[in-house]
């Protein structure tokens, strides 16, 4: 167009009219496939290997599951696989292809892989055990905090609390661990700590926790902390825990109730690490876990959850009774 | 992918000086030749600031002013110093009464529309 108007002596129509011809041309040649773009592959070359694992939630391999690739219906016998629950496919179609994972002890598992050609494209697949609603039994008994730290202390109260034989672990309780309740929050659609907030009670949604583990009543446990400077050399430790019971009534309500309430405040040297902390306060939760036994010793808010079964021997409490000696040997 | 948000929070927990306007008032009152107020030692000042930056790979040049949203969270709780679980659980709130003020800012300025 440059060239053209630098001439100067062609009127806008003509340029018009040039520029028609020459889109006009290009529409009349076909236009170029893409194909042509990249080296010609032959269909061997088209084929992708693909090889997998399948393992259940633990991590055992599950054999005899069933494996289905999308655009690969006509095979002449299924894939399963095999005792370490590996497959392999030799002849799978490139391209990106939903794979199915099928057993009748676990959730069906779909997930969308990309196979690409000439290559072998490993995968995992993970099954886990269907969720279905049990009757509700059992009592369960488990630790909630919102940060990692209260987590692991409420944690530590609730295995104390069995420890201690405040809730004698019989076959009617079940201790929960938080990283094992992931399967079942993600159904249930909150994280453990909003599950289970005081302030903000959601029925339905405990509801669903209940019947998926079976549980008549739940004891949750909490403990919180508050770290702060008393003078500038030492520093205050402040926790405070709780057991609580949350249940539905006849009517299904959800009701929560406190069982027990303690706290401790220590004053130590102000130059702690982490560590330190988080080992005073594990100390805490212990003492606090003690005084509540003691107190349940008279009247025990639990009983009539944990009634024996007629022949049932009651569970001795445990104890530790394990002496640590540190011989430092004469130089 | 075309869009990116990239969030960011910044949480403080801060005293609050401010102290109880009635016990100040009344000290006002009764000796008002002196200015003094009786602050409120508790760290049960809660702030938060959450920080949205949409980012767009199709259009976006290095050097392009941030499609950047903010929001704010406070509370001052007064009382007993708040423990940290619970102080937590505040900032979770505050957080999630951020969502409605974002969705507004997109509503007036939508960083999606191009």
């Amino acid at each position: 167009v440059q060239r053209r108007s630098g001439r100067g002596g062609l009127a806008l129509g003509s340029w018009l009219a040039l520029a028609a011809e020459v889109s006009a041309q290009a529409l009349a040649t076909p236009p170029l496939p893409l194909t042509a773009l990249f080296p010609h592959r032959d269909q061997a070359e088209s084929q992708a290997r693909l090889v997998g694992q399948v393992s259940n939630s633990l991590g055992q391999p599950v054999a005899g599951a069933q494996v289905h690739l999308e655009g690969l219906e006509n095979l002449a016998q299924p894939i399963q696989t095999d005792e370490q629950g590996a497959f392999e496919l030799n002849q799978a179609p490139a391209g990106r292809r939903l794979l199915t994972v099928w057993h009748p002890d676990y959730e069906k598992a779909e997930q969308e892989i990309l196979l690409q050609a000439g290559l072998t494209t490993p995968v995992e697949v993970v099954l886990q055990v269907p969720l279905r609603p049990q009757p509700r039994r059992r009592l369960g008994i488990l630790g909630v905090g919102g940060l990692d730290h209260t987590r692991l202390l409420s944690q530590r109260l609730a295995i104390e609390v069995v420890r201690l034989g405040l809730i004698p672990n019989t076959e009617k309780v079940v201790p929960l661990d938080n990283r094992r309740l992931q399967p079942i929050l993600r159904q249930v659609g909150w994280p453990i700590y909003e599950l289970f907030e005081w302030d903000r009670r959601k029925p339905e949604a405990v509801s669903r926790f209940f019947d998926y583990l079976g549980l008549e009543a739940i004891v949750i446990a909490r403990v919180d902390v508050l770290t702060r400077p008393t003078s500038p050399t030492e520093v205050s430790l402040r926790s405070r825990s709780r057991l609580e019971l949350w249940r539905f009534d006849e009517q299904g309500n959800l009701v929560a109730e406190v069982l027990a309430e303690a706290s401790r405040n220590q004053v130590e040297r102000g130059n702690l690490n982490a560590d330190d902390l988080a080992q005073l306060y594990q100390i805490q939760v212990t003492q606090m876990a003690a005084e509540i036994g003691s107190r349940w010793k008279k009247n025990h808010p639990l009983a009539s959850y944990l009634e024996l079964a007629p022949g049932e021997a009651p569970v001795p409490p445990s104890r530790l009774d394990t002496a640590v000696e540190l011989v430092i040997p004469p130089s | 992918l075309r869009y990116i948000l990239l969030t960011h929070l910044q949480i403080s927990r801060d005293y609050n000086r401010q102290g109880s306007p009635l016990l100040n008032m009344a000290l006002r009152l009764l000796a008002p030749a002196i200015p003094v107020e009786i602050p409120n030692f508790t760290p049960n000042q809660l702030r938060s600031r959450g920080v949205v930056v949409v980012v767009d790979l199709q259009k976006d040049r290095p050097g392009d002013r941030a499609r950047y949203y903010e929001a704010y969270g406070r509370d001052d709780v007064g009382g007993e110093p708040l423990f940290e679980d619970a102080a937590a659980g505040l900032f979770r709130l505050q957080v999630r009464n951020m969502v409605p003020l974002f969705i507004q800012q997109w509503q007036a300025n939508n960083p999606f529309a191009g």
